[in-house]
């Protein structure tokens, strides 16, 4: 008997997009309470989150494998992608509703647990790169 | 859902010198939903066309056609207050908000970068305490891009960032370099 599991590389891009879509319908959610437009903070913290993730993984192969940085001008590109695309995606043309329907049931316990992760996620990936770059420029440990 | 006001100036339109105002509910798409109320406002308060016998199809008919007819129809959004507030106005705000967000945003990754490529000084540390003040609800934004806006015309006229020149007053020495604890 033949089993289709699904095209692996589609099913993890699957992955990655819910769980952008609750990070951005959470970090949403909380803004609502204290500002009329939660959608420009639910969309920068989104990319900042995700070129902190590729800053962060840049900085751990580079502890194994030592290359040279790519060029400033090409960081400044890839950060301009990430909020154009981010922007296009959520800021734009975003239905919360459908993340409502989807997420607005949640578990209290588990929306708190999932809140924290979130916070605590996005603090370690931007302190990450910070830290590296302190041990090894400032402080010479590394 | 919200509630919008909207004008109609008979005086452009080469009518009166009256106007008709409508009180319309639309939903966040700024679909039309429904007619709240309609005021005449002109010399003749009382005018049956205008207040009398309000006919909910035919006010949003008319709301709608004015619409499509491209008519001066001056658009704003009643707050909880009551305060009228002109939706042109209302745009340029969240527009300048979602510019200085995004500045405090872009400005915040390209630190991250650098402290990472280079270490820490004091403008480094000033370019990410104040992208982390554009995400504080309501007033960061407005901060953060004066912070990141000013940074850019002193880096345009003097060459160094006001951070750099903060470091560069109180060590007496170039002001761009990273902070070096012990030795060199």
């Amino acid at each position: 008997m033949e089993v289709n599991l699904g095209n692996p590389g589609v099913i993890k891009v699957e992955i990655m997009k819910k769980l952008f879509d609750y990070v951005f319908y959470r970090v949403y959610k909380a803004y609502k309470k204290k500002d009329s437009t939660p959608e420009i903070y639910a969309t920068n913290i989104l990319a900042l989150m995700q070129f902190f993730l590729l800053l962060s993984a840049l900085a751990i192969i580079r502890m194994f494998f030592d290359f040279t940085l790519p060029n400033r001008i090409f960081i400044i590109l890839i950060i301009i992608f990430l909020l154009g695309v981010n922007w296009y995606q959520y800021g734009f043309r975003v239905d919360v509703k459908k993340f409502e329907g989807q997420w607005g049931e949640e578990d209290n316990t588990q929306r708190k647990q999932r809140g924290w992760l979130i916070v605590v996620s996005l603090i370690s990936l931007i302190l990450f790169p910070i830290l590296i770059g302190v041990l090894k420029h400032n402080l010479g440990v590394i | 859902m919200g509630c919008l006001k909207l004008t109609y100036d008979y005086q452009e339109q080469g009518e009166k010198n009256d106007s008709l105002d409508w009180r319309v509910w639309v939903n966040p798409n700024a679909d039309f939903l429904g007619v709240v109320d309609q005021q005449y406002n002109g010399s003749v308060p009382n005018d049956p066309t205008a207040n009398n016998g309000l006919n909910w199809t035919d006010a949003a008919g008319g709301v709608i056609s004015s619409f499509g007819l491209g008519t001066d129809i001056s658009l704003y959004q009643i707050t909880k207050g009551g305060m009228q507030v002109s939706l042109a106005s209302k745009g340029a705000y969240v527009g300048a908000k979602a510019f200085g967000n995004t500045l405090g945003a872009a400005g915040l990754a390209i630190t991250g970068y650098d402290i990472y490529d280079q270490g820490l000084n004091t403008s480094r540390t000033l370019d990410v305490v104040m992208g982390g003040v554009a995400f504080i609800p309501v007033v960061g934004w407005g901060i953060s891009a004066t912070y990141f806006v000013g940074n850019l015309i002193t880096i345009g006229v003097t060459g160094q960032s006001i951070g750099d020149h903060i470091q560069g007053s109180l060590t007496g020495q170039n002001g761009s370099q990273s902070w070096k604890p012990w030795g060199n």
